[in-house]
């Protein structure tokens, strides 16, 4: 698998609808932001498809028509916008549902902004905001995480893969091995829906089955994942404070924006031989709990730690087997590990 | 501590919780840590969510299982309460419903189980070190 970009040509500033988790949202660029495009590449909307793409499943329901855009501006002006005036450093909830985050290093603004007519996300990015590795994996997170928050999709920490149209989170703590085991599962023919995020859903009542959802096309790897996939050292998009760099996912890769969700697995970094001896085990309610809320976090963090959170987490509990998976270095006996659960 | 010195009440409107295979599973909505009740704890936690006070659950539980629980009951209680999970007032019962007369008094187990309480914090912990400010429109962005 290379790391060479194959996803169409470079856009032009201007404004280009996406489909988010089953969500219609308009992005709107200027010229210094077009880099932040490539993010967003696999989930181009299209009127004609209804969600964009042929050959991606359609999510449960009809496809939800919000007006939301999102505004990535990089002129310093964007800063002195009368609704940030005043703002210090910090995250901000206001009631109605808008969310707000302003950092330093490198500066930022995000913001969401829930109206009756039209939703607004903004980014605003400093000139040392543009460049950041984080940034440029996963565009305004924490507003896209509002936002969709507001709308019955919990963003999670997680990785997500898909097999036979059957989706897998994969979770646990930083380092644990989710964006290799799941880079390892995409080069055996899964689908890519998310190294470290991705958005989970129970229908448009919000009680369905669960369905998980891929926004961003992109990968952050360590040194060693990088090697033992056997991928490009030159990052993409740019290194990360934590010294990973970031990819475009390259275009052979098959990006699947949803998938009905059927497994959740604790992936252990107690590393094994291959054999029974290592198969995947079930989670006690203690464990499973830990597990889901971590996953959870991302949600719970800036929705605030309210019963829809707690609920989502229960219904994961009742619907979807929750497992504890070792690692292994031999992938292909991991990833066949993996396929199997589904 | 002595029930008679215990909150009485089940904080619903603070704990929001759900129940899974007989285990219940709660989250303090002002910290974000989140308690797992098991053995016969999710049935007196029901108990007093439906509006039963803490002294009315313990004369139940004695009429139903013998004095010999009640100092199992009544230290459970009291780690309810350390958690902040009582109150003096009574709350409507959260979690799926929100309103409405109380909830009918929850079906009883068939044999009594020492009743546990385990809590997590890592929501909690992520929450205070990376804390969101609720801000008053009306006051403008509030100095940090």
């Amino acid at each position: 698998m290379s790391t060479q970009a194959g996803a169409g040509p470079i856009p032009e500033a201007g404004t280009w609808p996406i489909t988010a988790a089953g969500l219609r949202l308009d992005v709107q660029v200027d010229a210094g932001a077009l880099g932040f495009l490539k993010a967003f590449e696999r989930v181009r909307y299209d009127a004609q498809d209804g969600i964009g793409g042929k050959l991606e499943p359609r999510p449960s329901g009809p496809l939800v028509r919000s007006r939301a855009r999102l505004r990535i501006e990089t002129g310093s002006a964007a800063f002195d916008r009368p609704r940030y005036a005043g703002l210090e450093v910090g995250q901000y909830r206001v009631p109605g549902g808008a969310f707000v985050l302003h950092s330093a290093e490198p500066r930022q603004i995000q913001g969401y902004w829930p109206g009756v007519q039209h939703e607004e996300l903004d980014l605003v990015l400093s000139p040392q905001a543009r460049t950041a590795g984080d940034l440029l994996a996963h565009p305004a997170h924490e507003a896209m995480t509002a936002w969709l928050g507001s709308h019955g999709r919990y963003a999670l920490h997680a990785a997500g893969v898909e097999c036979g149209g059957r989706g897998v989170l994969l979770v646990g703590e930083g380092g644990q091995g989710k964006t290799t085991t799941a880079l390892a599962a995409v080069q055996r023919g899964f689908g890519y829906l998310g190294d470290d995020v991705c958005w989970l859903s129970f229908g448009d009542e919000g009680s369905g089955p669960p369905m998980i959802h891929g926004i961003y096309a992109t990968c952050k790897l360590n040194p060693d994942s990088r090697q033992r996939l056997g991928l490009d050292e030159e990052a993409d998009l740019g290194t990360t404070p934590g010294g990973k760099t970031v990819h475009r996912l390259p275009g052979e890769v098959n990006f699947r924006r949803s998938a009905p969700l059927a497994a959740i697995v604790l992936v252990s970094s107690t590393v094994g031989p291959v054999g029974s001896a290592w198969a995947a085990t079930p989670l006690n309610t203690s464990e499973a709990i830990r597990v889901l809320a971590q996953a959870l976090a991302p949600y719970l963090r800036i929705k605030g730690p309210t019963a829809p959170g707690l609920s989502a987490m229960t219904m994961l509990q009742r619907q979807l087997p929750i497992v504890r998976l070792p690692l292994t270095w031999h992938l292909d006996a991991l990833v066949d590990r993996l396929a199997a659960l589904v | 501590m002595s029930p008679s010195e215990l909150p009485p009440h089940a904080d619903t409107t603070r704990f929001a919780f759900d129940t899974v295979d007989g285990e219940t599973v709660a989250i303090d909505t002002v910290s974000g840590s989140l308690m797992l009740l098991t053995g016969s704890g999710p049935w007196l936690w029901e108990c007093l969510a439906a509006g039963s006070p803490v002294d009315e659950v313990l004369a139940d539980v004695e009429a139903r299982f013998g004095v010999s629980t009640l100092d199992a009951v009544r230290l459970f209680f009291e780690q309810l309460a350390e958690h902040g999970m009582l109150t003096d007032a009574p709350t409507r019962i959260s979690g799926d419903a929100a309103s409405g007369p109380a909830a009918p008094k929850p079906t009883p187990p068939e044999h009594f189980t020492p009743p546990a309480l385990e809590t997590f914090d890592e929501i909690a912990d992520i929450i205070a070190m990376d804390p969101i400010h609720d801000v008053d429109p009306s006051r403008g962005w509030p100095h940090t």
